[in-house]
């Protein structure tokens, strides 16, 4: 950690926001990308990673520079969105009828496929995407947040030990069940396969 | 190896994290089971698959919702400027301000009360607080709460020159500021003079003209008229309110680094300096500091002392070790203050403007979105020039 992050920190730890939002402001979008990658959802991913920060920002008397700020800080904020979903879960069951969001916002209906009786359509890219983070969401959280660290935002095996608290052999083996769980879901989705343009299956 | 154990294999192996005598028994068996094969090229896809969706930016709003959390979330007694939502929750308080002022006779109060000239055709503003702008060191957020609507000259002078100052931010929390008489006369003391002209927010309800500010108190009012079209409300009105600080605006900060261990005895004597200069300053201390390049740790210390006490805080920092001192300052700050106040104002009235009129308003929604996210930046950045123009910083590292 670098003087600057130091003085920042030590602030920050007063209660002084404006440092912490210069501190945070680095990882602001990695942590917003988590959240979102997490929930799948815009709107939840701003709720959860603002939670998350708020979580880091109250939990900041506690750093005591064992790792670095960024490990720290990731650490406090896989934990909160790991928490946070599984609160949501609780909280209310998946409609199937809720609609997949595309990353512009636009609704992809769940029921797509039965919309092929007319000309066949094209699964755009787009739409792949969208369907690659159903699969992910369809995941159990603690597949889902390894999964995320590691194929979506290249975390290292380090890198999401440190941030999972989990032993390297443990990431390794949870990383593996997660791959399978999610080849499993791709499949479903009919993801594997030529791709870019892919023919609508029909009922 | 057995099909089974070679799925345990596949995911490390795809990330190269595979000892290499697993890998090369891997090997092996891929060169005779196509199954399995198949089973890594899917790995492989769905990895490219998951390795190629964007990054996506925050939503427009998250940083100022994430603002208004921090600062809702923000211990009891960090300065802090009111947030918007301190500001929808002041107008519904509003009437009471002529109560909360009897209550409040102690406080330095300000000139900068807040009143908004607009016609009774014009809704009135959302936001009837901002922050006190004339009144520098001495911000009196409680001031503002509370001063009468036509006595910005008169109250003003009710405020102790290089006195006691209690700061009070617009939400109402204080500032651990009141050092009795420990300001610095002079180069702090701003906008005593009452020469300021206050904006005017409304703090009457809907469909009550706000008061109108009387013109022979001396203060001018130079607030403009929100330009309103025949056609629609498309202009956002802008406050141009001439505010000027009187006086400047002088922020001090040292960075000092201590060449002693960072051990109790240390510390202490940190605190004891801290604590010579007034028992309800804000200090603190940080965790261990990792140094680049060295195994050891540092102890970080912010003292804030009131600017007045501040060489003399100073020079018994440097009497403990060795040190290695980086002044700044005194930086003067005013202009940006200014800028910064006029710069808020003028948010504030855009933001109250296109809130009333969303239907009205070419672009109202995106046009307040991007509004109401630079205000939280804009009080932000002001509060910490107040801030700072009281209670000088004297950064301490303590590094053997």
């Amino acid at each position: 950690m670098g003087l600057d992050e130091g003085a920042l920190v030590a602030r920050a730890c007063q209660g002084e926001v404006e440092a912490f939002e210069q501190l945070v402001a680095a990882y602001e979008r990695k942590v917003y990308n988590l959240a979102y990658r997490l929930t799948g959802s815009p709107d939840d991913a701003a709720d959860v990673a603002q939670e998350a920060l708020l979580k880091v920002y109250t939990s900041l008397p506690e750093f005591r520079g064992d790792s670095s700020f960024s490990t720290w800080l990731y650490r406090v904020v896989s934990n909160t969105c790991l928490d946070e979903l599984r609160r949501r879960k609780r909280q209310r069951a998946v409609s199937l009828d809720q609609p997949l969001t595309l990353v512009d916002g636009e609704d992809l209906s769940r029921q797509w496929a039965d919309d092929s009786d007319g000309p066949e359509e094209i699964l755009t890219r787009k739409e792949q995407r969208a369907l690659v983070q159903q699969a992910i969401t369809l995941l159990d959280e603690e597949h889902r947040v390894i999964i995320v660290m590691r194929d979506i935002q290249g975390l290292s095996y380090q890198e999401v030990a440190d941030s999972l608290g989990l032993s390297l052999g443990t990431v390794k083996s949870r990383l593996n069940r997660a791959r399978a769980a999610l080849q499993k879901k791709f499949s479903e989705l009919e993801l594997f396969g030529p791709k870019v343009v892919r023919r609508v299956q029909g009922r | 190896m057995l099909c089974e154990l070679a799925g345990e294999l596949l995911s490390a192996y795809l990330d190269d994290e595979l000892p290499s005598r697993e890998a090369l028994s891997l090997e092996k068996h891929l060169r005779v089971c196509p199954t399995c094969v198949a089973q890594l090229g899917e790995l492989r896809e769905m990895r490219a698959m998951l390795a190629s969706l964007e990054d996506m930016a925050p939503p427009p709003g998250f940083h100022a919702a994430l603002h208004r959390r921090l600062v809702a979330a923000a211990p009891a007694g960090t300065v802090k400027v009111a947030s918007l939502a301190a500001a929808r929750q002041r107008r519904q308080f509003a009437s009471r301000w002529v109560a909360a002022a009897a209550a409040a006779a102690v406080m330095a109060v300000s000139a900068g009360s807040y009143y908004w000239q607009l016609g009774a055709h014009q809704a009135p503003p959302e936001v009837a607080i901002l922050v006190p702008h004339s009144t520098g060191p001495a911000v009196s957020g409680t001031g503002t709460d509370t001063t009468p609507p036509t006595t910005g000259e008169s109250t003003d002078k009710t405020q102790p020159a290089g006195g006691s100052t209690v700061s009070t931010n617009p939400t109402g929390n204080k500032t651990d500021s009141n050092q009795s008489g420990s300001n610095q006369p002079g180069s702090n003391q701003i906008g005593s003079s009452g020469s300021v002209t206050p904006p005017q927010p409304s703090t009457a309800g809907d469909g009550v003209t706000p008061p109108q500010p009387t013109q022979d108190d001396g203060v001018s009012l130079a607030s403009q008229q929100p330009t309103t079209s025949g056609t629609g409300l498309t202009a956002v009105p802008l406050v141009q309110t001439g505010v000027t600080l009187q006086g400047q605006l002088l922020v001090y900060r040292t960075d000092i680094k201590l060449q002693a261990p960072a051990n109790e005895i240390i510390l202490a004597r940190l605190f004891g300096i801290n604590g010579d200069f007034g028992g309800t300053m804000e200090t603190e201390t940080v965790g261990n500091v990792q140094l680049s390049g060295s195994t050891g740790t540092a102890k970080l210390v912010t003292l804030r002392v009131p600017v007045a006490k501040y060489q003399e805080a100073k020079a018994k920092v440097l009497a403990i070790a060795p040190a290695t001192v980086q002044d700044y300052g005194p930086l003067d700050v005013t202009a940006q203050a200014n800028k910064l106040q006029q710069e808020l104002n003028n948010l504030l009235a855009a933001e109250a403007f296109l809130a009333e009129n969303t239907n009205t308003a070419t672009d109202a929604a995106a046009r307040l979105a991007t509004v109401r996210q630079r205000i939280p930046d804009c009080q932000q950045q002001l509060q910490t020039y107040y801030d700072q123009a009281q209670l000088a910083t004297l950064q301490v590292m303590v590094v053997d």
